[in-house]
């Protein structure tokens, strides 16, 4: 299990850094300041009854963490795990949740100032979710809101949930 | 802590400057607008707080449970000191952190109690204004646990106190009565001097000089703003006529904040006569209770005992820095009782509940880790045992060997000179003595023996993973008692104000739970006996009527049943009547008539946990939410528990409360659906059998065997929790887990068992709260992740 250890922090006032992934073919990033470890993939535990995007639980040294796939969630093309998908596990709301992601990329400084909160492009995932969107040399990065995901992730469940009674 | 008058407000000032005065508050005989002010206490450092909160909290809970036995009794004089030390300690402790009300309200109890110790019983008329004055005190507590703040004015109320103080025979033996209140027992005074070394030289030295050792008692006037430089005025004045040996309490360790006197005890060596030294001591404020020569007798072992010299390690801190913890009172009589319990009893020690937490976490990684080792050491077997199969193996080969070089030996005879196979049979020779070589070697390698010392290793290791799980168990493991004594205040109040007479039995309350459960089990204990003592209990005249005695009787019973604690609330009243709440629950349309033509009575009587039945409008439990039925069912159900109905008409009703006690580490059977690892909670696991197809039959569509003449239904696992990919094929051979909830049984099917296991329970993250069936999760010895099934929701879903 190899780890990049999310813990250095930003000192400047409008500088944040982010770890950078790719996902459906696109660069996404999440604040470092929510990401907690990017790992390999481990034996995930299913759970049943829950909507088809929750893969399930692993076990990090000792806490149980649930696993998302992301792709299933918006409705994105599937794509089969290969030797260079992570997990990306973050934390939000003092609670840690993980997803899949497609291969790690590197962490970069970004001037909070430089991302455009409402971009004019269409997005793969729900709008709700995305932070902004940010520009660094000439790529694009698509900055996750992790606190709005997490919300539209206990949504979809408890939508389930109510739908099976 | 004593406060400038510059750092308090103006307000404070103000307070403090009447209560100095002594008259209590200014004005109080005319009519005073009430104080709308919230005095904020948010500056109070949150460790003292939860402290003086949580103490004050069990204080408050003893002194209503004597106080109602008081009422009963009211010559007890135990009781009666007992509730004294109470209000005292509470006053203490408040003024310890500044809360003034709490402490001025503690006071006025006081001063009552003073006066009824000295008369060594307890006035008819007093219980009103005690309990008003309790309950005062639990409310501006309770202020402070939730909001840190006080609200209410306590000013009427401390008029009431000073009024009826006022109207109560004083009485000569209130000397003697001081005497008592302030003097610690001079062998107490002599134990400081036993632990001091310095102590007992200076009196050595003293009394070489020819001094007497005198024990005196002084009073430090409840109106002296600055009691501790009195005390300082008093040391200085006795220097003059010999030695201070022992003070206590000392300059430093007095709290000018305390209100009422403060008791000074000392050990004083002088050559002086009694009358010298009470003049000398001559000060405003001061009052000389006693003086009092000790007999020589009484302290020449210690100085005299050589053995004493040895005792350097055990010298004592001197008595100021003893008094001054956080929530120690002022040293008076308190003290001296303090140090008996000390020497006495066995010490306890505070500890914050979440330390316990990590602890029992580790303990449950310490489980499983032995689980591991376990395994480690089954695959250890497996290696050994392969060996030891080589071993044979090689032992044959060799013997093989060794019988084929013979004949080859014997064929080739010496006649034949063939150099050629001469030299072959050289070889095998020597090939034959490697062979045997290597046989040595390997005998040699016991593994075995190793193999038995890791297990007997690993077993110690089991059993010490064992006792530490236990013992920290242990640890939160509180009795019960501190949920059951409020109920004796409850029931008293509850029985005057609807006017039955009832009487509370409470039994088994040193039964142990878990503390967190303490805390759950309140709210749904108190409306249940309410129900009991509003609902359950007839009127008196009903009850000789019906030939019952005219005193009802609610009994509350804890006691343990294997891994769970049983709570019993049992009434001798009406009793449920299956009828009557069919009826209602009719009414409020909770169930159709067919649905209540299908209902057993027990059933019917369950009607009463649904939501909406509770009749009456009531705003029960002291927070003031409406507490139902149901909403107790939800708690105990949160709790793991079960909550059960036993009821006769007329002859009375049972609940039953069934909680688990070790809510974190459990037996489970382990269980293949497909990958996955699942476990079932040993406790529901009846048996385990194994079935074929032809056993198989079914009753509209469900299946089912017949069990020794039973029938049991059967469900497969991956149906009834919906595992994904599940073969949905029928029953084939399979292996059957038959569980049950205590009343019924259902068989579940599983692919392959996976033995036993002791497990740590552990939640599943919160996205999964609503998943049915499955309880928990943990983490097994190789760190896979197996979910923990609900027995009791698998056999509901079932049906």
């Amino acid at each position: 299990m190899d780890m990049q250890d999310a813990s250095k922090t930003v000192v400047d006032d409008d500088m944040i850094r982010l770890v950078c992934f790719m996902f459906s073919n696109e660069q996404y990033a999440v604040n470092i300041f929510n990401v907690r470890a990017v790992i390999h993939i481990p034996r995930i535990a299913p759970v049943p009854q829950m909507p088809e995007f929750t893969l399930g639980v692993i076990n990090i040294r000792g806490s149980i963490i649930p696993v998302f796939d992301l792709r299933k969630k918006f409705g994105l093309e599937e794509k089969a795990i290969n030797s260079q998908s992570k997990l990306l596990i973050a934390e939000v709301n003092g609670s840690q949740i993980s997803f899949l992601i497609d291969a790690i990329l590197d962490n970069i400084k970004i001037a909070k100032s430089s991302i455009d909160p409402s971009p004019q492009v269409k997005m793969k995932i729900k709008r709700e979710c995305i932070q902004g969107l940010g520009q660094v040399d000439d790529r694009m990065i698509v900055i996750l809101d992790i606190d709005r995901l997490n919300e539209s992730i206990n949504e979809d469940i408890l939508e389930l949930s109510r739908q099976g009674r | 802590m004593v406060q400038l008058p510059s750092d308090m407000s103006p307000e404070e000032r103000q307070r403090n400057d009447s209560s100095e005065t002594g008259s209590g508050k200014t004005g109080s005989e005319k009519e005073k607008p009430a104080k709308k002010t919230v005095k904020n206490y948010s500056t109070i450092d949150d460790r003292y707080f939860e402290v003086y909160i949580d103490d004050t909290e069990q204080n408050i809970e003893k002194f209503n449970e004597g106080l109602v036995n008081l009422e009963k009794n009211p010559d007890d004089l135990e009781n009666i000191n007992n509730l004294f030390r109470l209000v005292h300690t509470i006053k203490g402790s408040s003024g310890m952190i500044n809360i003034a009300e709490v402490q001025d309200v503690a006071h006025g109890m006081e001063n009552i109690f003073a006066i009824v110790r000295e008369r060594k019983s307890a006035f008819a008329d007093m219980f009103s204004i005690m309990f008003k004055g309790i309950d005062a005190i639990n409310t501006l507590v309770r202020s402070l646990k939730e909001k840190k703040c006080i609200t209410a004015d306590v000013d009427p109320l401390i008029a009431e106190f000073n009024q009826y103080l006022e109207h109560l025979p004083k009485s000569d033996l209130k000397k003697e009565a001081e005497y008592e209140r302030v003097a610690l027992n001079t062998r107490d005074l002599l134990e400081f001097l036993r632990r001091s070394r310095q102590k007992r030289e200076a009196l050595v030295k003293a009394r070489a000089a020819g001094n007497d050792l005198f024990k005196i008692v002084l009073s430090i006037d409840e109106n002296i703003p600055m009691k501790s430089m009195k005390v300082l005025l008093v040391e200085e004045h006795l220097k003059d006529d010999g030695t201070m040996i022992v003070m206590v309490p000392d300059a430093d360790s007095i709290n000018d904040n305390l209100k009422g006197a403060v008791g000074v005890n000392l050990l004083f060596c002088s050559a002086q006569e009694e009358k010298d030294i009470r003049s000398s001591i001559l000060l405003d404020g001061v009052k000389v209770v006693s003086v009092e020569k000790i007999e020589p007798k009484d302290f020449d072992d210690l100085i005299q005992d050589e053995s004493l010299e040895n005792r350097a390690s055990a010298e004592m801190e001197s008595p100021s820095e003893q008094t001054a913890s956080v929530l120690s009172v002022e040293a008076d009589a308190d003290a001296g009782e303090a140090m008996d319990q000390h020497s006495s009893q066995a010490t306890t020690i505070r500890i914050d509940t979440h330390k316990l937490d990590s602890l029992m976490n580790l303990s449950g990684e310490l489980i499983t880790i032995r689980s591991k080792f376990e395994r480690l050491l089954n695959m250890f077997n497996d290696e050994a045992a392969a060996q030891k199969d080589f071993m044979r193996s090689f032992d044959a080969v060799r013997l093989n060997y060794e019988s084929l070089t013979k004949e080859l030996q014997e064929l080739v005879s010496d006649n034949e000179k063939n150099s050629e196979a001469q030299r072959v049979i050289r070889l095998l020779d020597q090939l034959s003595k490697d062979i045997n070589v290597i046989n040595q070697q390997m005998v040699k390698t016991d593994l075995w023996a190793q193999i038995n010392s890791i297990e007997e290793t690993t077993g110690v290791l089991g059993k010490i993973a064992s006792d530490i799980q236990a013992g920290v168990m242990q640890a939160r493991m509180v009795p019960i008692k501190g949920v059951f004594s409020r109920f004796r205040r409850i029931v008293r109040d509850i029985s005057s104000d609807i006017g039955k007479e009832v009487r509370l039995v409470i039994k088994g309350e040193e039964t142990e739970l878990d503390k967190n459960l303490v805390d759950s089990l309140g709210d749904p204990l108190t409306h249940m006996v309410r129900n009991a003592m509003d609902h359950g209990i007839e009127d008196p005249e009903i009850r000789k009527k019906l030939g019952k005695p005219a005193e009802g009787t609610i009994m509350l019973r804890a006691f343990h049943q294997g891994n769970n604690i049983c709570i019993e609330v049992a009434d001798d009243g009406k009793g449920l009547n299956p009828d009557f709440i069919v009826q209602h629950a009719k009414e409020k349309k909770l169930i159709t008539a067919q649905q209540a033509g299908q209902l057993t009575d027990k059933e019917k009587l369950d009607l009463i946990f649904i939501p909406g039945f509770s009749t009456a409008k009531q705003v029960t439990d002291l927070s003031g939410r409406g507490v139902g039925m149901d909403v107790v069912k939800n708690i105990i159900k949160a709790l793991k528990g079960t909550i059960g109905i036993d009821s006769k008409v007329s002859e009375g009703t049972t609940f039953v409360l069934k909680i688990p006690l070790t809510l974190a580490i459990i037996q489970a059977l382990l269980v293949h659906v497909g990958e996955e690892i699942y476990a079932m909670p040993l406790e529901a696991v009846v048996e385990v059998i194994k079935i074929t197809n032809d056993m198989i039959y079914y009753v509209d569509g469900n299946a089912a065997i017949k069990l020794r003449g039973h029938a049991l239904s059967l469900v497969k696992l991956e149906d009834i929790i919906q595992i994904r990919g599940g073969n949905s094929n029928g029953f084939e051979a399979k292996n059957i887990i038959v569980i049950t909830n205590g009343e019924e049984q259902i068989g579940v099917s599983v692919d392959r068992l996976a033995g036993e296991s002791e497990i740590v329970i552990k939640s599943l993250p919160h996205h999964f709260s609503h998943v049915k069936g499955i309880s928990g999760a943990t983490i097994l010895g190789d760190g896979q992740i197996s979910l923990i099934l609900d027995p009791k929701q698998i056999i509901t879903d079932a049906k």
